[in-house]
């Protein structure tokens, strides 16, 4: 097999003058045109662990390779959707210009309307590029995010709990928009998630978090057919089996608890 | 998968006339009111808008169709006076937003210099007027140096505020765009504290003209506030209340100017016009 496309090492990370780790010796990588998914309980450094992959954190040890080549800043080809959409987007440009502007100073005024364009008819809101961000739903603002993160073309795109400000059925169509979007693009998915059942659905391959610090459980190869299917999929006895296996690892303490 | 409804229709589908009337009205209501009460009263000390209006006519409007029809007062004081608060005002506008922007990505300068900027706050320039005239003369860089150190605040600390209230999401999505310093604050910061910035420059633009006139109360050869406290002193109320007249036009027309800017600039928000259903 060739070297993976995304390749992360004994990374270790604590931040300031902390008592503890928050994530400890993480390794796993991710191979391209793979959706890979990041779960583990709250305050596990999934998040930490995906802002270092995004270099815009710098490990305390450890090293994170894209390509090849050391992480020191978010490097072409790498896009992050955030879960706060009304945080990340840009309220005070239209949908197309905050679609667009990844791409400000890099292609020409065509190629960046060119791509909107085809980035926004990906998510389904090639309708509403003319309207401000906040005029739309919280899922419409997160598709908003992700054709954002798609303009610029990128060979991995990295979610931080995507999904989890948005509410169940809305939750439900925008996986199956990460899923057809992957399917369709082939863009390679790192995606970080405190939901056991959207890690699974999601994922060629679950990585399993372990309470603070963060730290590698297990990976798991999920081995379901594609196309996935909200119902079928998760009704299939390998999906219910898996579902029980992982929650059996990392809900021992509690009810499971939302946000990150 | 539900769009809330735009809200930019209401302001913008109401015709020109009939904003024009919802402008007017209150001062054609308040110049009638004016009218009866000092007909009534019978007071020097408050003429009647047609007197005000006869000192407006010979003072204001009476030049040449080559002075635009502008009378000598125009030129002699209105014009002076707007001179030094545009220097004073437009210098406190930009060095407020530049510091503000400074201090509002260096908290930890902003630490060091917080007691003096408090310091300098709570002095009322009213106060120093004497002694900065005093000390440097009362010519036109002193008066407009007296009006950038009032009006300054609260475009700095507008700015200040803004700019740490920018979200970190925000910003860290510029990163992985691979923005720089540079142009995260020019593509993020700066319009992300816009709105706080506006309200600072709007506040300080009342601040501004207050002490516009005022400075032009002592030492002062020409100027609107010079012609107020003439006109006082010589008992020619009329004139008194002409140039107060001339004066409010000037700050309804710059607040004017600054809203159409605003529209402009943060229209992203429009609410201002929608009002709350509260």
């Amino acid at each position: 097999m060739s070297d993976p496309l995304l390749q992360v090492e004994d990374v270790t990370h604590r931040y300031g003058d902390a008592a503890r780790d928050v994530v400890e010796d993480v390794s796993f990588s991710v191979a391209e045109g793979q959706v890979v998914t990041i779960v583990g309980p709250s305050g596990c450094g999934k998040s930490t662990m995906l802002r270092i992959v995004a270099g815009l954190l710098k490990p305390t040890s450890g090293s994170v390779e894209f390509e090849g080549d050391r992480i020191e800043r978010t490097p072409d080809g790498l896009a992050m959707v955030f879960q706060d959409y009304s945080r990340s987007l840009f309220p005070w440009l239209r949908v197309r210009q905050n679609v667009e502007a990844p791409l400000w100073g890099k292609t020409s005024k065509q190629e960046r309307n060119d791509r909107a364009t085809q980035a926004l008819a990906d998510v389904g809101l090639a309708e509403h590029a003319d309207e401000y961000a906040w005029e739309l739903s919280g899922g419409m603002q997160q598709r908003v995010a992700i054709a954002r993160a798609l303009a610029s073309h990128p060979q991995l795109l990295l979610m931080d709990e995507p999904f989890a400000s948005v509410d169940a059925q809305t939750r439900a169509e925008l996986e199956d928009l990460v899923l057809d979007l992957h399917r369709r693009i082939g863009v390679t998915v790192l995606l970080v998630t405190h939901d056991i059942d959207e890690a699974i659905y999601l994922a060629d391959r679950v990585v399993v978090l372990s309470h603070a610090p963060g730290r590698v459980e297990e990976t798991v190869d999920v081995g379901l057919a594609r196309p996935r299917d909200q119902l079928e999929t998760k009704a299939s006895p390998r999906f219910v089996a898996m579902r029980s296996e992982l929650l059996r690892r990392l809900v021992r303490p509690g009810p499971e608890e939302s946000g990150g | 998968m539900t769009a809330v409804a735009p809200a930019t229709a209401t302001a913008a589908s109401e015709s020109w006339w009939g904003r024009a009337a919802v402008w007017m009205l209150p001062i054609l209501v308040m110049v009638v009111v004016w009218h009866f009460i000092t007909t009534g009263l019978d007071s020097i000390f408050f003429p009647t808008p047609a007197a005000i209006w006869e000192v407006l006519r010979d003072d204001y409007f009476s030049g040449s169709a080559s002075r635009l029809f502008l009378g000598d007062v125009v030129f002699d004081d209105l014009v002076p006076s707007l001179w030094r608060f545009a220097l004073g005002w437009g210098f406190a506008v930009v060095s407020g937003i530049l510091w503000g922007l400074l201090f509002g990505l260096r908290p930890g300068w902003r630490a060091w210099v917080e007691p003096l900027l408090e310091f300098g706050r709570a002095i009322p320039p009213p106060l120093v007027l004497g002694i900065v005239f005093v000390t440097f003369g009362a010519g036109d860089l002193p008066k407009a140096a007296l009006i950038a150190f009032g009006a300054v605040w609260p475009v700095l600390f507008n700015t200040i505020d803004g700019v740490m209230s920018v979200s970190e999401v925000r910003i860290a999505s510029g990163r992985t765009f691979g923005w720089g310093r540079r142009e995260r604050i020019v593509r993020i910061i700066v319009p992300d504290a816009g709105s706080s910035i506006f309200a600072g420059v709007r506040v300080s633009l009342g601040i501004g003209l207050i002490l516009m006139v005022l400075t032009e109360f002592v030492g002062a050869t020409n100027g609107l506030g010079y012609t107020i406290i003439r006109a006082q002193r010589g008992f020619d109320f009329a004139a008194m209340w002409a140039a107060l007249v001339v004066l409010a036009v000037v700050g309804l027309m710059l607040n004017s100017l600054l809203v159409l800017i605003e529209a402009r600039l943060l229209g992203w928000r429009a609410t201002s016009a929608r009002g709350l259903d509260v």
